[in-house]
């Protein structure tokens, strides 16, 4: 079972891999694969002479210790940007440095070590222009390391505005893992490219429509000498929300999107990981009310629908190249899960004091899911002419069966042109009656132990900003 | 769920229904357009691809060995399939795909030989008896039932091998805890010969047809995935059959039975009635209170010992034959190392150089594969010196034919310095020893009743006021009690030495003045050549050999 334990937690991280940076509405996911939008740096509104901006995201996504059993997660990144006026347009850039962490011990077995480490850094030139309904951004890497955004946005009316954007970033990502004392490298240089467009409508009838559709691809795009380890994901997303208001104080909204992925691992023409049209369907019914004008009150309810179309394959590869004569490979069959949920949302925002704004969202959630992993492990039979297939099925239910979601911020404005804000993003699951309703009994009672306990512990979920924005 | 009968039935069921869809195939199997049309096969070939696909569909069905029944196994019988493959050879005696097929048959038949099946129900029904007379020690699951055949073994080798490799390993199993009557090492020595090697003789025979012209390309389908055997996989287990040979006539060539004085293996019965109550205690008075007297001995390991070495003085000294030569075929055994090394090497070749119009990935051996062995081979920073330089599999290829055909000169680091001598493994099968009694060390058996000598160590420990106790009244059971002042341990280990080595003048010598054994030919028959004491005094200071006593 030791490489199906390993093929599972592979294919789970790449479904996590695939996943949206919205999706789940998991804080940091973006910044975790490094494919957040770069194009977020700049402020909303372009200031009359000069801007300087500084931003420090660090994300703590899951960090557990149990005995020697360690899990961490997670990432930090600086942004900094700079325009001054020139003419028609500003001109300036933007720096960035950041670190991404990831490290595994003795998950799977003892000794076993993944370790994952992407470094980020780069500066790039720094363009915006508005003028009249026109609005564009743009963002021009350094030529060792080409790279590019751009954002253009109109609105037509008052309350309507389209915008269409796209971007090619990259990153590498330094991967090496230990199994049974040996050590595989896992480097690879990757491109994030997308192209979205947004739309909002004038409301109608007081129907508001907001449209996405987007199309990424995230693909390997360095062979290195010795590893020739390439990944192709593709996601393509198209998004509706259609919300009414009636009246001052109610509000429904509805959003339907559909994702498509495609994962691919190739080695000199060699395919090792497939998982084509894999669709992640969600729907979100919320309807709102709103007592007071900083104060809204909602319920909703939402589902996630994860089903490959096709089956794929996982060449369990390269454990050790003589794997060959043994020529056990791994076939992924289907993946299908459900994530239902239900949760009471509040949001609250208050500006009462002149220079301080401060906003709290959140959201209590009851979960309920269900997914089935299956997959079958070729087996040799008569090396090596002739084999079986065992075919394993693995419950990839979600532990936990409610939980919060919060979101905080607080934006203060010490001098005219000056903003400091700080927030922090947290979801994290704090109940587990699935569990214990299904805790099957112990093979044996509990022995008390007079030697030392095992020393555990868990968080996540966190993701703290700091921002400071000068304006001249 | 099926129960175990059912589905051996359902098998059963299932070969009895291909027979007849292939009887009823036949007349549409893709015929020979008489210039290579038909899908390329000639109608010999394609014949014998239909079966090569009945027999994949076969093996498939097979359940999990680790959790199927000897039945299961044994009961499986390809001989519908073995009589579509005479049928195309009947067709065609050319035919390559047909050879192929009959060759892997061969070797799949031998997992279902009557008489090595009787062979081995003997010795399932041992275990059977072992497990439940000995769960103790043994444990559930401590013999594996059923479990001789198809396990995973060495992924080398393959499955097909697996039953060929454990069967002396379950034999040696026996020899330490008994062995029916019908059963010995020269028994399972003359099942090999009688049964298993003649089938990879023959086997040989067709694989070497098979090669032939490039061999043939032939698509096996396993579910939805279709599988592309081409030569390259053919020499791969060509390799594997005469390193199979091989080994199976070296473990046939000399006699290494051990009889008792009956000339049975009832001294393996006996050794496993060996009984004592090695660890047991008892109480005495003692003052107010008790002394807890506990005593650990080590009279069953001590017995078990004696009675080998007793079994081993007997074979060494009443046998003549043994260790000695019973079948001269270490020549054929080298013969076929020889084969083995150079049907691989043109394996590598041949998988190398493919160049298929349908790509690599249905291929079972790709380029890729050897690719990546080669950088594995290359890489490493702790490699052995005569692998510094091993840059691909070819270079291993070499360092093997190198070893099996001269002189190699072994210069290694070790512990406490270089190791160096010279080894010549070619003189191991061309000069083969006729008795391996003389490259014994010098040495005399000591009187069996100044084997053992005991020595026995007293320690004491106060006990805490009101601190439980337990001991063992063997072979009664525990007692536990809180009445005990003082624990007395007596503590009974044994000395065994049932052997003095002897110079080379046989007379004893102090191990302190000369802590090498005395052999009489230290080269083991031109093994080492050129090799002296000297020689071997330096390998073992360098390996750190004898750095905790003799």
């Amino acid at each position: 079972m030791r490489h199906s334990t390993a093929v599972v937690a592979l294919f789970a991280a790449a479904l996590t891999a695939a996943v949206p940076g919205s999706a789940l509405e998991l804080p940091g996911i973006g910044t975790l694969l490094g494919t957040d939008n770069p194009l977020d740096i700049f402020p909303e509104r372009l200031p009359q002479f000069a801007y300087a901006g500084l931003r420090f995201d660090a994300l703590d996504l899951y960090t557990a210790r149990k005995g020697s059993q360690r899990q961490a997660y997670g990432a930090w990144q600086a942004h900094m940007l700079g325009l001054t006026k020139s003419g028609p347009v500003w001109l300036g850039f933007r720096a960035e440095a950041g670190r991404l962490n990831l490290l595994q011990r003795d998950v799977h077995d003892l000794d076993d070590a993944l370790d994952g480490r992407r470094d980020d850094r780069g500066v790039s030139g720094a363009i915006a222009f508005d003028h009249g309904r026109w609005r564009a951004r743009m963002l021009v890497g350094t030529a060792d390391r080409p790279e590019g955004a751009i954002q253009v946005t109109h609105a037509p009316g008052s309350a309507s505005e389209i915008t269409a954007r796209a971007w090619v970033w990259r990153s590498s990502l330094d991967l090496s893992q230990s199994i049974d004392g040996t050590t595989f490298y896992f480097p690879f240089d990757y491109r994030d490219r997308c192209v979205e467009i947004d739309a909002t409508t004038e409301p109608i009838a007081n129907h508001r429509l907001i449209v996405h559709a987007g199309h990424k691809t995230l693909v390997g795009e360095k062979t290195y000498p010795d590893q020739h380890n390439l990944l192709y994901v593709t996601r393509l997303r198209s998004e509706a929300t259609l919300s009414r208001e009636s009246g001052p104080r109610l509000d429904v909204s509805g959003l339907w999107e559909r994702s498509e992925f495609n994962l691919a691992m190739t080695v000199d023409g060699t395919r090792y990981l497939e998982a084509r049209d894999l669709g992640l369907d969600r729907w979100r019914a919320e309807g709102g009310w709103r007592p007071t004008r900083a104060l809204r009150l909602a319920a909703g309810m939402e589902q996630w629908t994860l089903r490959s179309k096709y089956p794929g394959f996982f060449e369990a590869w390269p454990f050790t190249a003589w794997d060959v004569f043994a020529t056990t490979r791994y076939r992924l069959e289907a993946v299908d899960k459900v994530w239902r949920i239900r949760y009471l949302r509040a949001a609250w925002h208050s500006s009462s004091v002149r220079s301080l704004a401060f906003r709290l969202d959140g959201r209590f959630e009851w979960w309920s899911d269900h997914g089935m992993l299956r997959w079958k492990e070729r087996v040799p039979v008569f090396s090596p002419f002739f084999f079986r297939y065992d075919h394993h099925e693995t419950s990839i239910d979600w532990p936990f069966t409610h939980g919060v979601q919060l979101d905080a911020s607080l934006r203060f404005r010490p001098l005219p042109g000056w903003a400091l804000s700080v927030g922090g993003q947290l979801q994290f699951p704090f109940g587990d009656e699935r569990a214990a309703h299904s805790a099957a009994p112990a093979e044996d009672p509990p022995v008390e132990s007079s030697g030392p306990t095992l020393e555990s512990g868990q968080r996540g979920g966190l993701r703290l900003r700091t921002a400071l924005e000068i304006a001249w | 769920m099926f129960t175990i009968k059912g589905r051996v039935w359902i098998l059963i069921g299932i070969l009895v229904a291909a027979a007849f869809a292939g009887c009823a195939e036949d007349a549409t199997v893709p015929l020979d357009d008489g210039n290579g049309g038909g899908g390329g096969l000639s109608r010999a070939d394609s014949i014998a691809a239909h079966w090569m696909q009945a027999l994949a569909d076969s093996l498939e069905n097979l359940p999990d060995p680790e959790d199927a029944e000897p039945e299961e196994y044994k009961d499986v019988d390809y001989s519908v399939i073995r009589t579509g493959m005479n049928a195309a050879l009947a067709e065609d005696a050319n035919s390559r795909v047909a050879h192929l097929g009959s060759g892997i048959l061969d070797v799949i038949e031998v997992n279902y030989d009557t008489e090595l099946w009787t062979f081995l129900d003997s010795l399932i029904a041992y275990t059977d008896e072992d497990e439940e007379n000995w769960p103790l020690r043994f444990g559930p699951g401590g013999w594996t039932r059923g479990g001789l055949f198809l396990q995973r073994g060495s992924p080398i080798l393959g499955n097909q091998f697996t039953l060929l490799a454990t069967a002396p390993r379950e034999l040696a199993r026996r020899s330490l805890t008994g062995i029916p009557a019908n059963l010995s090492i020269g028994r399972a020595q003359e099942i090999l010969e009688d049964i298993v090697m003649p089938a990879l003789t023959s086997a040989l025979g067709h694989i070497e047809t098979a090669e032939g012209d490039g061999g043939p390309n032939i698509y096996v389908q396993v579910e939805d995935e279709e599988y592309e055997i081409d030569l390259g996989e053919i020499l791969v287990f060509d390799a594997s059959l005469h390193a199979a040979l091989a080994a199976l006539q070296i473990v046939t060539a000399y006699d290494v039975d051990l009889f008792d004085a009956g000339d049975s293996y009832g001294w393996v019965d006996d050794m496993r009635d060996i009984d004592f109550c090695d660890d047991y205690g008892y109480t005495e008075p003692f003052g107010e209170h008790l002394k807890l007297i506990h005593i650990e001995h080590e009279r069953e390991g001590a017995a078990v010992g004696s009675l080998l070495v007793s079994i081993i003085q007997h074979n060494l000294e009443e046998r003549p034959g043994f260790l000695t030569l019973r079948e001269a075929r270490m020549d054929d055994a080298y013969q076929n190392l020889l084969d083995a090394r150079d049907k691989l090497e043109a394996a590598v070749e041949s998988i190398r150089s493919e160049d298929d119009d349908d790509g690599q990935e249905n291929d079972i051996i790709q380029i890729l594969d050897l690719i990546e062995m080669d950088d594995d081979i290359a890489s490493g920073d702790d490699k052995p010196r005569f692998a510094e330089n091993f840059d691909s599999v070819e270079d291993v290829l070499d360092w093997i034919e190198t070893v099996l055909t001269g002189e190699f000169d072994v210069d290694e680091e070790g512990e406490h310095g270089d190791i160096e001598f010279t080894i010549n493994l070619s003189a191991l099968f061309t000069n083969a020893p006729n008795d391996w009694r003389d490259y014994l060390p010098y040495h005399q058996f000591n009187l069996p009743a100044d084997w053992i000598s005991w020595e026995m160590e007293i320690s004491e420990h106060d006990a805490w006021v009101g601190e439980e106790w337990c001991w063992d009244i063997c072979p009664n059971g525990w007692e536990c009690s809180t009445d005990i002042d003082q624990v007395e341990w007596h503590n009974y280990r044994s000395n065994f030495e049932p052997i003095e080595l002897l110079d080379d003048n046989l007379q004893p010598f102090e191990w302190d003045d000369h802590p090498f054994p005395y052999f009489p030919d230290w080269t083991f028959g031109g093994l080492f050549p050129n090799a002296t004491e000297d020689t071997w005094r330096d390998v073992a200071e360098a390996a750190g050999w004898g750095d905790d006593g003799p």
